[in-house]
Parts: structure tokens; C-alpha cells; sequence
């Protein structure tokens, strides 16, 4: 595992684009380790689960994040509007799941795209949950974007298997694309990292 | 993007996700082919108005005879705004901050989400108000505009101040909610709603008058029935706004842990 000295690390954080995932079994772990990082590299947001409010529609979402972020819908692909806006207005337990978390990824990447923000995308090419998504076009015609962007974005990195999973947490990653910062299985080696 | 329009924009794509949130929530669409209307926000926003209506036609009907002290052109009035003040103080305590959608989110916190709220709410008291003077109206009843506007932004004015104070001091205690809609449905009791401060005994009518509400339901029944009881003090009314927002600013300083939680 490459291991980088607190300073090193940190100061790799500030200055380069990351992808960085957190999602552990209990929600205020998460909040804690969250705060830590924004209170160390200033970060305004990040992605989580929760990025999309699971009461409200897709839609109603999407508005939300282009309004809170001051942007507009037109820096979204014509393609991507029209399903978006085309879906029927149902929360997230009646939605198809894997439609939900595509929209929320592209919007999330798009809604903040030039901000220091570190960005998830949890969704491999290869796998199985992947595969079986042959059968919706609109997720087809999403997933199309989702690589599309990530070929224009070289941090960008998916994943959804880790080289050691963590003992608390589900995932804990610091990746780059090129670059594998770490990957801590032990939340007190994470937390004296980050804090 | 400067920060006055980062923080209205964020208040701006609150009050969509409460109305986005009225829509989900209530069950109220239709779907028929390929036609998907949700009635959602209309339902929220103007349900309460059935009870009022209800309300003040059985007072008014049922109750003819008592020198007009229940004529529908401003008791419905009366019984509204007192709906106004309660849908909004209930609904901002069962906002819950703590959730994961808002933890994560850097403008999450208890004074974006709740003046959010409060804009809300307040544009559904609104929608209400104007709806029933355009249907008093429809009915070919004259009403006093001016008095009505007064009394609707004092009584405004009042649930918006008193439930900030309330949402501020309890959070999402669930404790303290489910106490104050038991206090906010005492105080219909123990205001002058249904019945005018003049006839109350004497000891109780010196306790009422502490109760703006009370003054500002006494405006509104004198401007009609042209009887005057020496009750009414709007000035005492304005003096408690002042003292509420200034309890305001206390609770918004005492809770600066819960406004810079994540930032």
C-alpha cells in the first residue's frame, strides 16, 4: 500500500483533483470523517449517497442542484435533458436505482464541474450490475454520457473493488486516475491522515 | 457568483425541494396513459382551506342571531390566519435538519433550511388568503381589504418569528414538537377565535391580553361589527414583533455550531 506522510498527502489533496468515496454502515461516521475533510482542504461539498434527496423525483432534484449551484441547465447535453425530463416524478424507492444514481453522478460532475470538489463514480463497465442494464435505453443513452465524461476528465476513476476493504468502513479511497494516493482500512490511520 | 446570490440561490432551490417534497408526499397524482398530473403542491396548499370553509359555514349558519359575531366575511378570515399560524409553526418543528441529504450538503443548515421553510409557507398562506377573498368576493360579500391585509401580515408576522424562535431552541426534538402542537392547539383555546374577548370573565380577559393574537383577531372583529370594546392594541401587537425578532437574532447567535456545522 503506498502510504504518503501526513504533510505530502494533504498538500496532494489541495493541489490536484481527486476522487474520493466514504460510506461506511453508520451515517455519523460518515458525517464525522466528511466534516474532517472539508475542514482541512476547504472543500464545499462532496459526493455522497445522499446527493440526490431519495423523497423527490430525479427531476425535482436535478432543478434543486442547477439553482443551488447558480448554473445553468444548458451546460447539460440536449440528449441528457430530454430523459431527464421526460421521467415520471416518482422518489427514489420507486425509481429504477440504477437510472437515480447515473443522474445523480452526471449531475453532480456537471453541477460543480471547475470547483475544487471531489468527485465518486462508483460504476465499473464491467460489472455484473452493469451488464444487466442492457435492457433500459435510457440508462444505455446515460451511460454513454457517464464514459463520455470520463474520457474528457482524466481524474475521473471507477471503480467498485477494492485492494483491501475496510474493517469499518464499506470503502475508503484517495484516487487519481494515474496516481493511487491511499487507501486506509483502519479508521483511526484514516482519521490522523485527514484531521 | 457572489456570496448574496450563492445564499439566495441556495434558499431559492430549498423552496423548490419543499414543493418538489409536497408532491411526492402526498399521493395526489393521476396517471392515465401517457398523461402524469400531480396535484401534490394544490393539495397540500389548499386542503387546510376545506375545515376553514366547513368551520365558518356551520358558525355562520348555525349560529344567525348573535349580532353578526360570526358572519362568514370575517370570521373565515379570523379562522384562517389562525390556520396560517399553526400549519407553519407545526410544519418548520417536523422539518427534520438532521438527515442525511442535508448533512452532507455545505448550506444544510438550520438557518438556510428554515427561512426556506418560512418563504414556503408563507407563499401557501398567501395562495390561501388571496383564494378566499377572491371567493368572498365571488359570493358578492363586501370585505374590509385593508383591515384583512393588516391582520394577515401581523398574524404573519408572528407565526413566522415565533416558530423561527421555536425551530431554533429545539431543533428536531421530537420531545418539544410533539409539546408545542399540544400548546398550539391549546392557545386556539385560549384566544378569542371563536368568541370575542368582551364576553369572557373578567380575571381570564387580563391573562388573554398578553396574547397578540388575541389583539389582532379583536382588530378585525371591531373593524367589522363597528363595536368597540378599548381592547385593541396594534401598538402592543408591533412592540411584541419587536421583542420576537430580537429573540430571533438570540437564537440565530445561540445556534452559530448549527449554521457553520460543515463549512
Amino acid at each position: 500500500m503506498n502510504m504518503l506522510p501526513e504533510k505530502e498527502y494533504l498538500e496532494l489533496l489541495q493541489n490536484t483533483k481527486s476522487v474520493i468515496y466514504v460510506e461506511t454502515k453508520k451515517s455519523s461516521i460518515d458525517q464525522y470523517v466528511v466534516n474532517g475533510i472539508l475542514k482541512s482542504n476547504k472543500i464545499g461539498e462532496i459526493f455522497s449517497p445522499f446527493f440526490f434527496n431519495p423523497s423527490v423525483s430525479i427531476n425535482d432534484n436535478f432543478k434543486f442542484h442547477c439553482i443551488s449551484s447558480g448554473i445553468s441547465e444548458d451546460v447539460f447535453d440536449n440528449e441528457f435533458l430530454s430523459i431527464i425530463k421526460n421521467l415520471p416524478r416518482l422518489p427514489k424507492e420507486e425509481c429504477d436505482q440504477n437510472l437515480w444514481d447515473f443522474v445523480a453522478i452526471i449531475t453532480f460532475f456537471k453541477a460543480i464541474k471547475g470547483l475544487k470538489i471531489f468527485n465518486y463514480f462508483p460504476f465499473p463497465d464491467n460489472s455484473p450490475r452493469f451488464k444487466s442494464l442492457s435492457s433500459n435505453i435510457e440508462i444505455k443513452k446515460l451511460s454513454n454520457i457517464v464514459k463520455q465524461i470520463s474520457e474528457e476528465n482524466k481524474y475521473v476513476f471507477f471503480t467498485n473493488s477494492l485492494p483491501i476493504k475496510a474493517q469499518y468502513f464499506e470503502q475508503y479511497l484517495v484516487f487519481k486516475e494515474q496516481e493511487f494516493n491511499g487507501c486506509y482500512n483502519d479508521f483511526k490511520e484514516f482519521r490522523s491522515r485527514v484531521i | 457568483m457572489n456570496s448574496l446570490t450563492k445564499t439566495s440561490n441556495r434558499i431559492l432551490s430549498l423552496i423548490l425541494l419543499n414543493f418538489s417534497l409536497m408532491s411526492s408526499n402526498g399521493n395526489m397524482a393521476i396517471s392515465y396513459r401517457s398523461i402524469y398530473i400531480n396535484f401534490g403542491i394544490i393539495w397540500n396548499t389548499f386542503s387546510p382551506l376545506i375545515i376553514v370553509y366547513a368551520i365558518s359555514y356551520i358558525f355562520s349558519i348555525g349560529l344567525r342571531g348573535t349580532g353578526g359575531l360570526f358572519d362568514i366575511e370575517y370570521f373565515v378570515f379570523i379562522f384562517l390566519f389562525w390556520i396560517n399560524l399553526s400549519t407553519l409553526v407545526q410544519t418548520l418543528l417536523a422539518r427534520e435538519i438532521n438527515i442525511n441529504f442535508f448533512k452532507f450538503k455545505a448550506y444544510g443548515n438550520i438557518l438556510f433550511i428554515s427561512i426556506a421553510h418560512i418563504l414556503t409557507s408563507l407563499l401557501q398562506a398567501l395562495a390561501r388568503f388571496l383564494f378566499t377573498i377572491l371567493l368572498i368576493y365571488s359570493l358578492g360579500i363586501e370585505i374590509k381589504l385593508m383591515t384583512l391585509v393588516i391582520g394577515f401580515f401581523f398574524i404573519c408576522g408572528f407565526a413566522v418569528s415565533f416558530s423561527y424562535i421555536l425551530k431554533f431552541l429545539f431543533v428536531d426534538s421530537q420531545f418539544f414538537i410533539n409539546f408545542t402542537n399540544f400548546f398550539i392547539q391549546a392557545l386556539f383555546f385560549a384566544s378569542n377565535i371563536i368568541f370575542p374577548i368582551t364576553i369572557m370573565p373578567e380575571p381570564l380577559k387580563s391573562y388573554l391580553l398578553f396574547n397578540p393574537i388575541v389583539h389582532i383577531n379583536e382588530f378585525l372583529r371591531e373593524s367589522y361589527l363597528g363595536i368597540y370594546g378599548g381592547f385593541v392594541d396594534l401598538n402592543y401587537v408591533g412592540f411584541f414583533l419587536l421583542f420576537l425578532f430580537v429573540g430571533c437574532i438570540l437564537v440565530t447567535l445561540m445556534r452559530l455550531d448549527l449554521i457553520y456545522k460543515v463549512k
